[in-house]
C-alpha cells in the first residue's frame, strides 16, 4: 500500500498493534489512548513520564529493601502493591505479570526467588519504557508536524 | 526481550479489527448523559492510578478530589464535604483503606463507595465488602464497571447515541 510505511501515524498504530502482540501492552494502554483529550495532545506523553518517573522510585525502594540484612519484605510489598496498581493502569501487561509474581514470593519471604523474580521486574520495566519512548517520539513527531487528523485516527 | 518494530506488511482486516476495539472503547466514553453534576473522591496511594481515575471520571463530567493515603480521606470527609462516590484502594499509606472505609462510614456516609485494588483474592474481596464499600472492582477501574454505577447515581436511562453532554 502506498505510503503506509512513511506515515508516521500508520507507523504509531502499527508498533502499538506490535507491542499488543508481544504482551508488552494490553487493552488498558487502548482505554488511556480513548481517554486522550485533543486540547491537551500532550497528555499521553505526560502520563508516561508520571509513571516512569514513580516506577523508578519504587524499584529504587524494592532494591533497598532487598538489599538489607534483613530483608523488609514488608515495604516490598507495600511499594509492590502501588508498582502493580499503576503498570496495570498504564497497560504494561508483561510488567504487571512480573510484579504478581514477585509479590507472591515477598509474601513467602523467599529472598532468593525475589532476587530472580525481582531481575524480572526491571527487565520488563526497561522494555516497557523502551517502548513508551518509542511511542512518545512517534507522538511527538506527529504533534509537531502537524499531521492532518485522517479517518483513521491513531490507536 | 526487547520490543521488536513491525513489518511493512500490514493486514487491512486487522487494521479494522483495531479501530473497531478503540472505537468500542471510545464508544463507552460517549455513551452516558448525566444530568446532575456528581462528585468523587478518589483515594489511592500512588499517582498515576489516582491520576488515572480521576480522568475518568472527569471524562463523564465527574467533579473529582483526589488524595493519597487513607487518614487525610478519612479528614476531608469528616471535615463536612459530601461526595456522590468514593473510589478508595485497598492498601494505603497512613492508614489503609479497609480501616478508612470503616471510619468513613462510621461518620455516618451513606454514599456509593467503590474498592479497587489489584491481584486480589476473594478474601480481600470479603474484607472489603465487610469494611462498608459497596462494589468491589479489581484495578484498573474501567468505563465497563464504572458507567453502571455513574448511571445508577445520576438516575437516569441509558442514551445509546450522541456525545457526551453535562447539563448545569
Amino acid at each position: 500500500m502506498a505510503g503506509s510505511g512513511t506515515d508516521p501515524t500508520q507507523q504509531l498504530n502499527d508498533y502499538i498493534r506490535t507491542m499488543h502482540d508481544q504482551g508488552i501492552l494490553d487493552d488498558n494502554f487502548d482505554q488511556l489512548l480513548a481517554l486522550r483529550r485533543e486540547q491537551n495532545p500532550r497528555f499521553i506523553n505526560e502520563l508516561i513520564s508520571m509513571f516512569t518517573n514513580d516506577a523508578e522510585a519504587y524499584i529504587a525502594e524494592i532494591t533497598n529493601a532487598l538489599s538489607l540484612t534483613e530483608v523488609d519484605f514488608s515495604t516490598i510489598i507495600s511499594k509492590l502493591h502501588q508498582l502493580k496498581g499503576s503498570t496495570s493502569g498504564i497497560g504494561g501487561h508483561r510488567m504487571y505479570q512480573a510484579c504478581c509474581e514477585l509479590r507472591v514470593a515477598a509474601a513467602d519471604g523467599d529472598k532468593d526467588r525475589c532476587d530472580g523474580l525481582f531481575l524480572r521486574v526491571k527487565e520488563e520495566f526497561n522494555t516497557l519504557k523502551q517502548c513508551f519512548e518509542s511511542i512518545s517520539e512517534m507522538r511527538r513527531n506527529i504533534i509537531s508536524n502537524g499531521t492532518r487528523r485522517r479517518r483513521r485516527r491513531p490507536l | 526481550m526487547a520490543p521488536t518494530l513491525p513489518s511493512n506488511d500490514q493486514a487491512s482486516d486487522q487494521d479494522n479489527w483495531d479501530n473497531g476495539r478503540l472505537a468500542r472503547k471510545r464508544q463507552l466514553l460517549t455513551e452516558i448523559v448525566l444530568r446532575n453534576r456528581l462528585t468523587a473522591l478518589v483515594v489511592d496511594g500512588d499517582t498515576t492510578c489516582r491520576v488515572l481515575e480521576q480522568l475518568l471520571l472527569r471524562s463523564y463530567g465527574v467533579q473529582t478530589q483526589g488524595v493519597d493515603n487513607g487518614r487525610d480521606a478519612v479528614a476531608f470527609i469528616a471535615s463536612g464535604v459530601k461526595f456522590d462516590l468514593i473510589i478508595i484502594d485497598m492498601i494505603l499509606p497512613v492508614l489503609n483503606g479497609l480501616e478508612a472505609t470503616r471510619q468513613i462510614r462510621d461518620m455516618g456516609v451513606h454514599c456509593k463507595m467503590l474498592g479497587v485494588t489489584v491481584c486480589s483474592g476473594e478474601s480481600e474481596r470479603q474484607a472489603f465488602l465487610a469494611a462498608g464499600v459497596d462494589v468491589f472492582i479489581e484495578k484498573p477501574l474501567d468505563p465497563e464497571h464504572l458507567v453502571p454505577i455513574l448511571r445508577e447515581l445520576d438516575g437516569q436511562l441509558f442514551v445509546e447515541s450522541g456525545p457526551l453532554v453535562m447539563y448545569w
